[in-house]
Formats: structure tokens, C-alpha cells, sequence
């Protein structure tokens, strides 16, 4: 079983052609990359994975599941994560605020209206367990907006895997940041459990083929190259793809 | 079934009227993303101003010169030194003109009073027309008119024109817009005034038959709300077809269940909304 | 600790003042009350899920209006109505949830206004339910048998009024601390970040704006006990605006803010309506002049920086 098959995904706005006929295919427990110049297409196709956009035609399988049409919240409650390309966080609440919001999702005491949330010590405990593994327990009472962008993005992993997903998409996840700061990101990237696939978009080229098995390469609309980053390195339709750009 | 034919063309005189309001209305959203729900204030004012100046000068040429006028740029002001303020805040905006509601209508019923007014018609276009076994008053035919050539006109100044396309083009993206160059502020406080002006056009040419009494500036900005919703927002297109089909709706109630009015018109709102809750032409 | 002392005060001065003022300010409190729940009703839509609705009025009319109708012709039992007529402005909420949720920002604003219109026009229009424009007087207040005093007295009915109102705010208190309110308030900060975490925010903005209504309903039912009277007024955008021009003069999103917007209108109102006609001009020039300077609020200004962060609740672990 894969844990994502996305089949012949064709994507149209209007008379702009989006996605065509994409294919791509990411094995439980893998670590896949999509790559690809700007207007290539590959946030449009993050988004019909998680539901964020509908395809024009094609289907999408999560485990085997047809989610092609199925709403963001139920995509989500089968545990399928997705981080964005600019921060999409609850900045105007606190760290542990977020956090609790992720980790409450899905539990039923969400729909508990008239006990006060301090209260709550088992989901506390638990945002309390899982700041702490992420250093984050000293900045808990911290509004979002006042963090750093690494910080931030940071956060916003921690909110994708507070469901413990079994795919988490990533759109770009060290884009704006300095270069100690993707250290601590991809370190952590790294350290995730193999009981998640990860499948995520980067620019960053050196991410990018630190970090994944599998390279899918993107470009205007259409799936033009898949290998193992040493053989996307070595290709020349690749190359000439960036050609102009920083190295392939 | 002459009566048909005259009820069909009372409610397209009123549809032109809804149009006049519902294009300024429209303009505005489009480019500012407001709505200004002061719409149905300018309005008032232009029959009120048009009233006073008619008083004085017999003339329903400059009383529609000083009408337009006088409004727009009231309407300029009122941009220009309040909402532009809040340029990105768009509920904050739409806050604000609700206080210019309470402001204008209060100052109208301070300065011209309670009592209902309608405009005398021009001599020009006194009398009728024999339609089957009714008459038609030559005015509403002239009303109609008048609409039609202020939707065709707006088409082709949209469409047509290099102001159009300043327009069209901060509606569509207004970062690009300023990235070319293009003077938002002027753009925006232009299009306001326009937006005013194209109201009180409508309330001037409305008169004879609606004139003006304490309350309309909401009885007819809720009538053009049910023309934007059903249209959609931001859509010219949308605002005229809208406006027919109400204006066509509120008379034939009128007539025929003068009780429903109101419910069958927002009826029909919400069952377009059901469907399509942007409108049948909408785009945010 | 401050909070309760500051509570603990205003029920002495709910329990001195009454006695010692005119029967004239008695009456003006019951209102500011009635109004107070009003707000804080229409500020759970406003300041926590930033809906900015002009339709409030359709939920607090028509608890009004069933009160009008049933007492005048079926029966004034207090016990039957009162309930029947919450349960009324729910069902309303219900429906016009339906139609609205799906939009936000300008277009929930005007179908929110399209909505309590189409109400407004019923009300209107179908004379012989509700007598239309004249309205329907004689609503006598209700006779509760274990009390040993009527609710004729103003001074009872201030404290009846009281009693509701404590219990409202009280419960919409918890509501917004719940783990409930602390969704809404995700869903207000970023619905979409939290339909990716999970959650059906619709269904959730659903139960929200029910219960908004309900507690609209409940201030209908003890204005129309309190006026004697309804009329389409009860349903129409006056009333609406009234309620969001005070949730925003007070300052959305805090409870506290719209009852001290309340309180600031009502009595603003009563003075300035003692010197000059033109009370809706004033509100108009305080309002705009308001929203220019401390879009927060009266409260936005007690806080000094009116950032949201301290604008809102206590949150969590505070």
C-alpha cells in the first residue's frame, strides 16, 4: 500500500492549465520532494491533496482511501497534515493557545461548552509533554505574533504533527529562513518518526536533497523527472529546466 | 392585457432607477471591497438638493447639474478625509459609513424636514402614451431610457476607456495596480464620488415618481442589497440583471400581494444565496 | 480578586441605588440590562468570530413578537411563553445559520441585514398576525405565583431583569473559556488553519450563532415584558445597528466591552434626547468618531495599548 497515489490529477483555472495528467506516488515512510521552478505547480497540487482545491479531473488515494473530494477537516481527521508556504498560524494567541488547539482537535471535549479550558489537565499535560520535546515550554505564554520566523515555522510543524499524522505534506519549510535556523528545521525534520511520510515542496535545493529519498520534479504543470537526488542531480532536463537559476 | 405590458414596463422604470444605485454600489465594492451602505444617503440627497434647487430655478436640468454634483462631492469628502483613512480595514470602513448613515439622514431631516417631497416632471416629458386600453406616462418611457443609456454608457467606460481600465485593473489586483503606478488615492476618491453621484443621478430621475420621505435612504438601500446579493457583488452585469429582476419583482407584488413584498423579494435572495452564495455573477 | 470586588460593588449598587433614585433611572437601568444581554449576544458573533452582523434583531423581535402575539391571544402564562419564545429565536437562528455561514465579511453583512429585513417585512406586511405598523400593546408583565412581589414595580422588575442578566453573562463567560470558545476563537484567528487540524468549522460557527441568537431571544422576551408593546421596530436594522454600535463602542470581543457600550448608549441617549431632537446625529458623530480614533473601544482606551492580545480574555494558563 503507498500512502499517497495521486493519479492523472488535471487542474484548470479557467483557461490557465494548472496540473496536467500528474502522477506521482510517495511509499509509507518516505521522505519525497517535489521541486520545480516558480508557477510549476506544485502548491496547486499540495492543495488538492489536502482539499484546499478541488481537480478538474483524476483521483487522489490516501492509503488506499479515495479522498479526492472529501472535505479538508475529514482529510484531516485521517490524519493527513499539511503545513503552508507562508505561516498560517493563530497569531494573536499564545504558543500553548495553539498548541492546545492542534492537540484538541480530536478529542470530543472540543464540543464541551460550559467547563473552563484551564481545567482541562489531560490535554494540558500533553501540550505541556509535547512543548517540552520541541524546547518550546519556556516560550509557551509567548504570542505568535512576537516569535521569530524560525520559531514560527517551527510552531507550525508542531501543530501538523500534534495529530500524529501518518502524512505530513510541507510547503516549503525553511523558505525565509537564516541558515542556523533550517540547521535546527531539518535537524528536526530529520529526527521525525519513520512511522510518518513526509512529502514536501522546497526551493531550497540543499534541503531539498538532504533531506529526501525521492525527488519528483515538477514543471509546468507536468511531472518532467522522479529519481533518487543523486540521479535528478546528474539530469540533464533538470538542469536545463534551472538552467538561469541557482545550481540544480 | 395591456395591464401586463404597463406593469412589466413600471417595473423596468423602476429597475433602471435600482441600477443607477446598484452601479455605484457595485464600482465601489469592486475597487474598495467596501459596502458603502451610505448608497441610499446620497440618494436622498439628490432629490432633497434637486428639490431645493428646482425651488428656486424651475429647472430639472441645473436641479440634476446641482444634484450630481453636490453629492459627489460629498461623496468625495467623506472618502477622501474619512474612510481613506482606513484603507486596508475593510469592516472598519463599512463601520464608518454606517455613521454616515445616522449623520446625512438626521442632517436631511433637519435641513428639509419630515414631510414627503416628490419632484415635479420636467414639461418636456409631461403626458401619456396609449397603450392598449391604459396609459403610460412618456416620463417613465424617458426613465427607461435614460437607464439604458447610463448601463451602455458605464459598459463602454469600463470596458472602453483607459479610466475604465485603471479601474478594472485596481479592482482585479490592487498591489499591481500601485506597482504600475497608478494613483490609488485619486482612483479610489474618483471612483467614490462616482459611485455618489451615479446615486443621486437615480434618486434626481426617480423624483416624480418615488421623490424623497424619512426612511427611504434604507428602504432603498435594502432594495439594492437584494439586487447586489442576487447579482453578486462586484459585478456590473450582475448589478443590472439584478435590477431588473427585483425592480420587476417589487412592482408586480406591489400590485398584485402588496403584503409580501418585501418577504418574496429577500425570499428570492435567499434562495440565489442557497445556491450560489456569492451571487448569480458574483466574485469576491 | 479585582474582578470579584468590582462585581461584589455593582451588586451593592444594584441594591442601594434602585431604592434611592426616581422610579425614572430604574427604568433606565432595566433597559440598559436588556440591552446589555443584547450585545453580549451579538458580540459573541462580532468580537469572537468577527461576523460583523446587522441582522441581530430578527432573534430579539422575534421572541418579542411571539410574546405579542401568544399573550394577547392565547394565553399570558409566563412559563409557557417566555421559554417557548427563546426557543423561537433559536429556531429562526437555526435557520438563518443555515443561509448565512457559508459567507463571510461583506456578504455575511448584508444577508445578515437581507435576512431580519425579510422578517421586518412580514412583520410589516401581515397585519392581521401582527397588526403591522401599529404594533401590539397590552402585553401585561408575568405573574409569578412564588413571588411575593409583581413584577408591576419597576424596582421587581429590575431585579428580575438583573437575574437574567447575571445568568447570561455568567454562562456567556463560560461559553467563551470553554474549550468551545477557545475553538471559535481559532476559527476567528484562522478558519482554515483549522479545518487542516480537523475541525468542521462550519458546524462549529453553526452552535456558535445559535447560541448568539438565543441569548438575543432572551433579551427580546424581557423588553417586550418590560415595554408592554412590540412593533416591527423590535425586528428592524435600528435595533440591529443599536446592538452593534454598541458591541464597537464598548469594544468587541471582551463581554464586558458591549455592557459598558450599553450602559454608554442608553444613558447618552436619554440625555442628549433631553436637550435636542437630533439624537440620531449625535450617535452618528460619536460613532464615527469613535471608530476613528480607538477602533477598540471604550475598553480598547481603559487598556491603554488595545492590542489584541490584551483586548481579549484571560486564554489559557494566564
Amino acid at each position: 500500500m503507498k500512502a499517497l497515489v495521486v493519479d492523472n490529477i488535471c487542474k484548470n483555472f479557467g483557461g490557465l492549465q494548472a496540473l496536467n495528467r500528474v502522477r506521482v506516488e510517495v511509499e509509507v515512510g518516505q521522505r519525497q520532494v517535489i521541486i520545480g521552478p516558480n508557477g510549476a505547480g506544485k502548491t496547486t497540487l499540495f492543495h488538492i491533496v489536502s482539499g484546499i482545491l478541488l481537480p478538474t479531473s483524476g483521483e487522489v488515494y490516501f492509503f488506499e482511501e479515495n479522498i479526492t473530494r472529501l472535505p479538508i477537516h475529514l482529510r484531516a481527521n485521517l490524519q493527513l497534515s499539511q503545513t503552508f508556504q507562508l505561516v498560517n498560524l493563530f497569531k494573536g494567541l499564545t504558543v500553548l493557545e495553539n498548541i492546545v488547539l492542534a492537540l484538541q482537535s480530536f478529542k470530543h471535549t472540543k464540543f464541551t461548552l460550559l467547563r473552563r479550558l484551564n481545567g482541562f489537565t489531560p490535554i494540558l499535560h500533553q501540550a505541556e509533554e509535547f512543548l517540552k520535546e520541541w524546547g518550546f515550554w519556556y516560550k509557551r505564554h509567548t504570542h505568535v505574533s512576537n516569535l521569530s520566523h524560525g520559531d514560527q515555522r517551527l510552531l507550525d510543524i508542531m501543530l501538523a504533527l500534534a495529530s500524529q499524522p501518518r502524512l505530513l505534506l510541507m510547503d516549503e519549510p525553511t523558505a525565509g529562513l537564516s541558515a542556523a535556523e533550517i540547521q535546527t528545521i531539518t535537524s528536526r525534520i530529520k529526527n521525525l518518526s519513520k512511522e510518518i511520510t513526509i512529502l514536501f515542496i522546497e526551493h531550497n535545493m540543499d534541503v531539498a536533497f538532504d533531506l529526501a529519498e525521492k525527488v519528483t520534479v515538477l514543471h509546468m504543470g507536468e511531472v518532467v523527472a522522479e529519481g533518487t537526488p543523486a540521479e535528478i542531480k546528474r539530469d540533464p532536463r533538470v538542469k536545463k529546466i534551472y538552467l538561469g537559476t541557482e545550481k540544480g | 392585457m395591456s395591464f401586463w405590458v404597463i406593469q412589466t414596463l413600471n417595473g423596468i422604470t423602476f429597475s433602471m432607477v435600482l441600477f443607477l444605485i446598484t452601479a455605484g454600489l457595485t464600482l465601489i465594492f469592486g475597487l474598495m471591497r467596501i459596502i458603502n451602505l451610505a448608497q441610499g444617503c446620497f440618494y436622498l440627497l439628490g432629490v432633497l438638493i434637486g428639490f431645493s434647487v428646482l425651488q428656486s430655478t424651475n429647472s430639472f436640468l441645473l436641479c440634476l447639474f446641482f444634484g450630481i454634483i453636490a453629492t459627489g462631492i460629498l461623496g468625495i469628502m467623506l472618502q477622501r478625509f474619512f474612510l481613506y483613512r482606513f484603507q486596508d480595514d475593510h469592516e472598519g470602513q463599512v463601520l464608518l459609513t454606517l455613521g454616515f448613515v445616522f449623520i446625512l439622514s438626521d442632517l436631511a431631516l433637519l435641513i428639509w424636514g419630515g414631510e414627503p417631497k416628490l419632484l415635479p416632471k420636467p414639461s418636456l416629458f409631461e403626458g401619456s402614451i396609449e397603450i392598449g386600453s391604459n396609459f403610460f406616462a412618456i416620463y417613465r418611457l424617458v426613465m427607461i431610457l435614460i437607464g439604458v443609456l447610463i448601463a451602455l454608457g458605464l459598459w463602454l467606460f469600463i470596458g472602453r476607456t483607459r479610466m475604465g481600465a485603471l479601474i478594472r485593473a485596481g479592482a482585479d489586483d490592487i498591489e499591481m495596480a500601485r506597482g504600475l503606478g497608478i494613483s490609488i488615492p485619486i482612483l479610489f476618491t474618483g471612483v467614490f464620488g462616482l459611485g455618489a453621484a451615479l446615486s443621486s443621478f437615480g434618486g434626481i430621475i426617480a423624483g416624480p415618481l418615488i421623490g424623497a420621505h424619512p426612511g427611504l435612504e434604507w428602504d432603498i438601500l435594502l432594495l439594492s442589497m437584494a439586487v447586489v446579493l442576487i447579482g453578486g457583488l462586484g459585478s456590473l452585469k450582475g448589478a443590472f440583471l439584478g435590477s431588473l429582476l427585483v425592480g420587476l419583482v417589487d412592482n408586480f407584488c406591489k400590485v398584485l400581494i402588496p403584503e409580501l413584498g418585501l418577504f418574496v423579494i429577500f425570499g428570492a435572495v435567499a434562495i440565489v444565496l442557497a445556491f450560489k452564495p456569492t451571487g448569480l455573477f458574483g466574485r469576491l | 480578586m479585582r474582578r470579584w470586588i468590582g462585581i461584589i460593588i455593582l451588586i451593592l449598587l444594584f441594591g442601594i441605588l434602585p431604592h434611592v433614585l426616581s422610579r425614572y433611572y430604574v427604568i433606565l437601568l432595566t433597559k440598559i440590562l436588556i440591552f446589555a444581554i443584547f450585545a453580549m449576544s451579538l458580540d459573541l458573533l462580532v468580537g469572537y468570530l468577527k461576523l460583523p452582523s446587522l441582522g441581530h434583531g430578527a432573534f430579539f423581535g422575534i421572541a418579542s413578537y411571539f410574546i405579542g402575539i401568544f399573550s394577547t391571544r392565547v394565553g399570558n402564562s409566563f412559563w409557557l411563553n417566555f421559554p417557548l419564545a427563546i426557543a423561537m429565536a433559536v429556531v429562526v437562528a437555526a435557520v438563518f445559520g443555515l443561509l448565512v455561514l457559508r459567507t463571510r465579511g461583506a456578504y455575511f453583512f448584508m444577508i445578515s441585514l437581507a435576512l431580519s429585513q425579510m422578517l421586518w417585512g412580514i412583520a410589516f406586511s401581515w397585519r392581521f398576525l401582527t397588526r403591522g405598523d401599529d404594533g401590539i400593546p397590552g402585553i401585561s408583565r408575568p405573574v409569578i405565583g412564588f413571588l411575593p412581589w409583581s413584577l408591576q414595580d419597576p424596582i421587581c422588575y429590575l431585579y428580575f431583569v438583573l437575574f437574567f442578566f447575571m445568568v447570561a453573562f455568567i454562562l456567556m463567560y463560560i461559553l467563551v473559556q470553554s474549550p468551545f470558545g477557545h475553538t471559535i476563537l481559532g476559527i476567528r484567528e484562522s478558519e482554515l488553519r483549522m479545518r487542516t487540524l480537523g475541525y468542521n468549522t462550519w458546524l462549529h460557527k453553526y452552535i456558535w450563532f445559535i447560541i448568539s441568537g438565543l441569548f438575543a431571544g432572551l433579551a427580546g422576551g424581557l423588553s417586550v415584558y418590560f415595554n408592554g408593546f412590540v412593533s416591527p421596530t423590535s425586528l428592524s436594522v435600528a435595533i440591529s445597528a443599536d446592538a452593534l454600535l454598541m458591541v464597537l463602542l464598548g469594544g468587541a470581543g471582551t463581554l464586558i466591552g458591549p455592557v459598558i457600550g450599553a450602559g454608554s448608549l442608553v444613558l447618552l441617549e436619554n440625555i442628549v434626547s433631553a436637550y435636542t431632537g437630533r439624537w440620531l446625529l449625535v450617535l452618528g458623530i460619536i460613532f464615527v468618531l469613535v471608530r476613528m480614533t480607538t477602533p477598540y473601544g471604550i475598553l480598547g482606551l481603559v487598556n491603554r495599548s488595545g492590542s489584541k492580545e490584551q483586548r481579549r480574555h484571560e486564554g489559557i494558563g494566564g
